[in-house]
């Protein structure tokens, strides 16, 4: 059952991983990488509950919030380059 | 970004094979700090990237692969996966780390009597290395140039990030105490289950991470002073070091726990508790303290910048009006 | 009666693992950046309530099951506030959805490169008024 499970969320991981390589802007790229991170999650509690170690929800749970403060970052990386990018063009 | 996948797929694997402790710091260093501060270096460097020859592509694979399988190949030879006969289950020490450790400690958690009791030199080691590459940046990098103990005077660049994205801020409002308050847990429920002093520096350098991202980096450092944390640094240290000679002044060893208080297996508890305290602690304050310094001087950058561009603009405007 | 919560688990798992790559399969297929996220939501919501639901009910009353309810809470939290962010930086940077036409919504433009729309851009009202 668990196992049924995890391998579902290993294919829809395979599946972002091709959007992440393919995606023609950066923020399809941070897209997939948002639903990397959520499907990792997702998988991490599944795992645990696959290998009767329950603990490992905690992982999750650390990831859970993690994956966010790095999409924001990523975000504000964008807006930073390009206020780096659009000063240096016009001079 | 793929580095943040790329950790965050070794992180399963670490799941996968039951190592919880190791797939927790990879998921919050991979996957949080380490991503956050190499896009603050890709930011204050501005990298371009150039478009390689498809050959020179072609060579890196090969190698890559190349190497790859003759790593592969290497592994043929090692013994199975948690096989009894395996070397590593045969040494007496395995024997004496599972099961005599939670009863001479009395930690169900065996990671940690290990990390820090056991292996205490080591983790020692490693917090110094922390310590090291804290020092290393701020002599290397700096924070923002001060005069007399006070702040540069203002360069003209405001930092508006404050004021733009409401719904983030009013999100990182409500989500940054449960981070550090898990953080916490993480520090303190490392005997229990996955966590310890390295995890949960991570995690909660992580949630100041996130309100600098937010709310700029004025404020952060209004809410956590620079010099504070540059103390906390050392403080880490102090207090990992301060156990081990607490120890030699009662006539052990340096880092023998057992001689802290009368009763051995809590005094062996009580020292991974204040060891792992330090960890934290100084884990915390190095990768807060860099993200400082990385911030600090993506601002002098925008803030040149910036006033160049204002400058150019308001002669334009000066000229045309 | 536990059967019972077995099998409904497992029909939870299964829709969850089933949803989620429905959710990847509409992220390659859908032909714009903002029909993706709709494919990505798919994953953040439903298939992560499903799949937590069910591992919810295996895990009884206990604090593993209180740390689930937690993970969805703030999965929750989280993945609607970057969809937003990325939305609205996306839509600064202009990126459009397809048919949409640019200046009916706000978005500039220009593709790359472009200033951010925002108050800093106006050099009239910075502190450089003095100049």
């Amino acid at each position: 059952m668990f196992a049924v499970t995890a391998l579902l969320l290993l294919v829809s991981m395979a599946l972002t991983l091709v959007r992440a390589l393919r995606g023609p802007t950066m923020f399809d790229r941070i897209l997939a990488m948002n639903m990397f991170g959520t499907a990792t999650v997702l998988l991490i509690s599944v795992v645990g509950f696959l290998n009767t170690a329950r603990d490992l929800v905690d992982i999750a749970m650390i990831y859970a919030l993690i994956s966010f403060a790095t999409t924001i970052a990523v975000l504000r990386f964008v807006e930073m380059d390009q206020a780096r990018r659009s000063t240096e063009a016009e001079s | 970004m793929l580095f943040g996948m790329y950790s965050l797929v070794s992180a399963s694997f670490f799941v996968v094979v039951d190592a919880a402790d190791v797939a927790m710091t990879e998921a919050a260093v991979g996957a949080g700090v380490s991503t956050i501060l190499m896009l603050s270096t890709l930011a204050a460097t501005g990298y371009t990237v150039r478009k390689r020859p498809p050959r020179r592509e072609l060579l890196a694979i090969v190698v890559a692969i190349a190497v790859g399988g003759a790593l592969l190949y290497g592994t043929l030879d090692m013994p199975r996966f948690g096989a009894p006969n395996a070397p590593l289950h045969q040494h007496p020490v395995a024997h004496h780390y599972i099961q005599v450790s939670p009863k001479e400690t009395g930690i169900p958690n065996m990671v940690t009597p290990l990390l820090a009791s056991y292996r205490g030199y080591d983790t020692f080691g490693e917090v110094l290395v922390v310590f090291t590459a804290g020092i290393g940046v701020l002599a290397l990098i700096g924070r923002r140039p001060r005069e007399n103990g006070e702040l540069a005077p203002e360069d003209g660049f405001v930092d508006h990030t404050a004021t733009r994205h409401r719904v983030l801020r009013v999100v990182a409002k409500t989500l940054i105490p449960p981070i550090l308050l898990y953080a916490w847990y993480i520090q303190a429920h490392g005997d229990y289950g996955p966590g310890g002093g390295f995890q949960a520096g991570v995690v909660l350098a992580a949630g100041m991470m996130l309100y600098l991202l937010i709310f700029g980096v004025d404020r952060t450092e209004k809410l956590v002073r620079p010099r504070t944390l540059e103390c906390l640094i050392a403080l880490g240290v102090l207090v990992y070091g301060g156990v081990g000679l607490v120890n030699m002044a009662q006539g052990g060893n340096f880092l023998d726990y057992r001689t802290l208080v009368h009763d051995e297996k809590h005094a062996i508890h009580y020292g991974i508790l204040a060891v792992e305290l330090g960890v934290g602690i100084t884990v915390a304050a190095v990768m807060t303290t860099i993200l400082f310094t990385f911030a600090g001087h993506l601002r002098n950058l925008l803030g040149t910048a910036y006033m160049a561009n204002l400058s150019r603009r308001s002669n334009q405007g000066a000229q045309s009006a | 009666m536990s059967q019972a919560i077995d099998v409904l688990s497992w029909i939870l798992l299964v829709t969850g693992g089933v949803a989620s790559v429905v959710a990847g399969i509409g992220a390659l297929r859908m032909p714009d950046l903002f029909s993706r996220m709709h494919a990505a939501s798919i994953l953040d919501t439903f298939a992560a309530a499903a799949v937590l639901s069910g591992l919810l009910l295996q895990a009884g009353l206990s604090i593993v099951a209180f740390k689930l309810f937690l993970v969805f809470v703030f999965l929750a939290f989280t993945t609607s506030t970057a969809a937003h962010a990325l939305a609205k930086s996306a839509l600064t940077y202009g990126q459009v959805p397809e048919g949409v036409d640019p200046k009916s919504i706000g978005a500039t433009e220009e593709r790359e490169y472009v200033e951010p729309a925002s108050e800093l851009a106006d050099p009239r009202e910075g502190p450089a008024a003095k100049v």
